[in-house]
């Protein structure tokens, strides 16, 4: 009951916010990017706050009771990932003027069909992120009320939907600025009441040290024999990906300036680093007092779950609220960002005529959230993490060889960003779906497999690269040379 | 073809332009375009200022990815080497895991605050306009305001004068 109040205080606070932030967003510049109003504090803690979501609230815990310490190079990856992002991409996409990663690709190429492409692939990386986000809803909400999964999915996606078709980037800004708070003071808080209350004897044992790859600082995928090759893909997904996420991308333009949202990338980095102290601890508590979650349940459940178990009566309902209501900031916060992205890609990219009237966004977002709504429901099985996973490498085979590639080469071609548009995303998306659907034993496969970055990122590279250097495909566009310095000559708003 | 299917011919640009209203636009602008803010590129001097941030810009980025891939994979690297079974405790937590969960942070973050702040430095040392701007603080700038000395290498003076106040490390 508590964890419906506290779930239920949450998403009032949220939708009040949104109201307040309703006001501004009157065309669909502000709608998609806040039209650039958004001071730099509360956007670096609006992106941390949409970066950190079910994945790393429910997700890393969960992984890490199933698969062992190693887990956490996720979280390191989703760290570095905002490097990159702050020296690849962060002040020329900016400077670009471009709201989404297709209207990127069109100014750079000047091609209609790399803007459809890149607007396809949107929708493939944004779904494969909502699912895991939608499923965390369902299980939390299944744990604290005991609703059916489908109850808490579906009601995800109204909440979300509606607080987002009503006051698009700048409601969402705040919202999610908000959400970071909640889900710092709301993992990190109890972490702390747990760890006090474990006692001396379940600590020491919950950093018991065997010799079981659990306890080896690498990530293992399924037992396949080769953690250094599975950590390294998992890390090349994860830095990469950040750079070709297009709602991380988009939020960039809610700076005023090149400078300010190279700035901002750096904020958001201290945010998760401190962020990301804090999971690991249900991790390591979980595989003292919830060791049946990794044999018999749902390992993404630990973090909800755990309080419970080590203080009991009324304080351990209050913990576990408090957790269930961060984790399901986390679902709403990613979630208004993905639809929002989502939401740009369907009308305003794939569209014909580039529309952009709000009424057809926010068709959109009620569009992709029932694709995504139903895409969840036969997901209650899948780890969160996983999926996350997914969408990063498809991210980083994808957008982030176009983004890096247009930003810092002249010589690329519309051919060449098609050629490595497909590649990357085809085999991306079908290494991930045979993992899903085969199981090839130990061995390296299976870890190219179910970590694709390690070659998918490479391959894309190469392809585009080398089919943009066939001067019989196609010549880089007139203007390339002249469009690549202007990403980075400074314009006096950079000042 | 039906009348219906009869579009609005518009460039990216002047669709994106429109859509801004009185925005000043300030995107990717084909040359010659407008109201450009870039349109200074087509001049020599600019054009090679332009050129040499770039190539600043480029060194500096590829710098910092090799850093932060020294940085990933030299700790992954270093944990794969770890003794198995970890002997090693700090503060009684053991010493691999101790590095992988807080080791990385503040080095990310170190890698990131160099980097924007080599980059703002040769954004400052090749900005003309925010040159412009500045040009009231004193004479160090003055020169750079005054476009009509085409012999000079514009480049070069504003790379040497940038990092004057004892910022190069």
């Amino acid at each position: 009951m508590t964890g419906m109040l506290a779930i239920g205080l949450l998403l009032v606070t949220s939708v009040l916010i949104g109201v307040y932030g309703v006001r501004a967003a009157r065309s669909a510049p502000d709608f998609l990017i806040a039209s650039h109003q958004v001071r730099p504090g509360w956007n670096a803690m609006a992106i941390a706050g949409e970066y950190v979501s079910a994945a790393s609230v429910l997700g890393l815990a969960g992984l890490m009771l199933k698969e062992g310490v190693g887990t956490l190079w996720y979280a390191v990856g989703f760290t570095a990932g905002y490097v990159a992002v702050a020296a690849l991409v962060a002040g020329p996409m900016r400077r670009s003027g471009a709201y989404t990663v297709p209207d990127f690709a069109e100014y750079r190429l000047g091609s209609p069909t790399i803007r459809r492409l890149c607007a396809l692939i949107v929708l493939v990386i944004m779904w494969l992120y909502l699912v895991p986000q939608f499923k965390g809803a369902g299980v939390v909400l299944h744990l604290v009320s005991g609703t059916p999964y489908w109850v808490g999915v579906v009601l995800a996606g109204l909440v979300v939907s509606v607080s987002i078709a009503v006051g698009g980037m700048r409601s969402a800004t705040y919202v999610q600025g908000f959400h970071y708070l909640v889900k710092l003071l709301f993992i990190a808080v109890p972490a702390i009441v747990l760890v006090i209350g474990a006692g001396e004897g379940a600590r020491a044992e919950a950093l018991r040290v065997d010799t079981t790859e659990w306890s080896r600082p690498l990530l293992d995928v399924g037992g396949s024999g080769q953690p250094l090759l599975a950590t390294w893909s998992v890390l090349l997904a994860t830095t990469l990906g950040a750079v070709g996420l297009p709602h991380v991308i988009m939020r960039f333009h809610t700076s005023p300036t090149a400078r300010i949202a190279r700035r901002v990338a750096v904020g958001v980095i201290v945010l998760l680093g401190v962020f990301y102290l804090f999971p690991a601890v249900y991790g390591l508590l979980g595989r003292v007092f919830t060791p049946e979650l990794a044999t018999t349940g749902d390992t993404d459940t630990v973090t909800v779950v755990l309080p419970a178990q080590i203080v009991p009566g009324t304080w351990g309902a209050v913990l576990t609220a408090v957790v269930a209501a961060g984790a399901f900031a986390a679902f709403l916060s990613t979630s208004s960002g993905l639809l929002l992205a989502l939401a740009g890609g369907l009308s305003h990219d794939l569209a014909r005529d580039g529309s952009r009237g709000l009424p057809r966004l926010r068709l959109a977002v009620a569009g992709g959230t029932l694709v995504a709504v139903l895409l969840s429901l036969p997901a209650a099985a899948v780890d969160i993490n996983v999926l996350v996973g997914w969408a990063f490498a498809v991210a980083a085979s994808t957008f982030c060889p176009l983004l890096v590639l247009g930003i810092w080469w002249r010589g690329l071609t519309t051919a060449g960003a098609a050629a490595g548009l497909a590649t990357g995303v085809c085999a991306a998306t079908g290494a991930a779906l045979a993992s899903a659907l085969t199981d090839t034993g130990p061995g390296a496969v299976t870890v190219l497999l179910a970590q694709p970055a390690a070659w998918t990122v490479p391959l894309a590279f190469a392809v585009m690269i080398g089919v943009s250097r066939v001067r019989r495909w196609g010549e880089p566009p007139a203007w390339a040379d002249h469009a690549v310095l202007r990403l980075h000559a400074p314009t006096p708003r950079d000042g | 073809m039906s009348p219906e299917r009869r579009v609005r011919v518009t460039s990216p640009q002047t669709r994106f332009a429109l859509a801004r209203r009185h925005r000043p636009p300030h995107g990717l602008l084909v040359p010659g375009s407008p109201g450009a803010p870039g349109d200074g590129i087509g001049d020599p001097v600019e054009r090679a200022l332009a050129e040499e941030t770039f190539r600043r810009q480029r060194r500096l980025a590829v710098r910092t990815m090799v850093l932060l891939a020294t940085l990933l994979f030299g700790l992954s690297g270093l944990l794969a080497l770890w003794p198995a079974p970890d002997p090693t405790r700090i503060a009684g937590i053991p010493a691999s895991w101790l590095l992988l969960m807080t080791a990385s942070y503040p080095l990310l973050l170190l890698s990131a605050v160099v980097h924007v702040r080599r980059a703002e430095r040769i954004e400052r040392a090749g900005g003309p306009r925010s040159d412009a701007r500045a040009a009231g603080r004193g004479p160090v700038v003055g020169p750079r305001t005054a476009p009509d000395t085409p012999g000079r290498p514009s480049t070069g003076t504003a790379a040497e004068r940038a990092p004057e106040p004892g910022e190069r490390p």
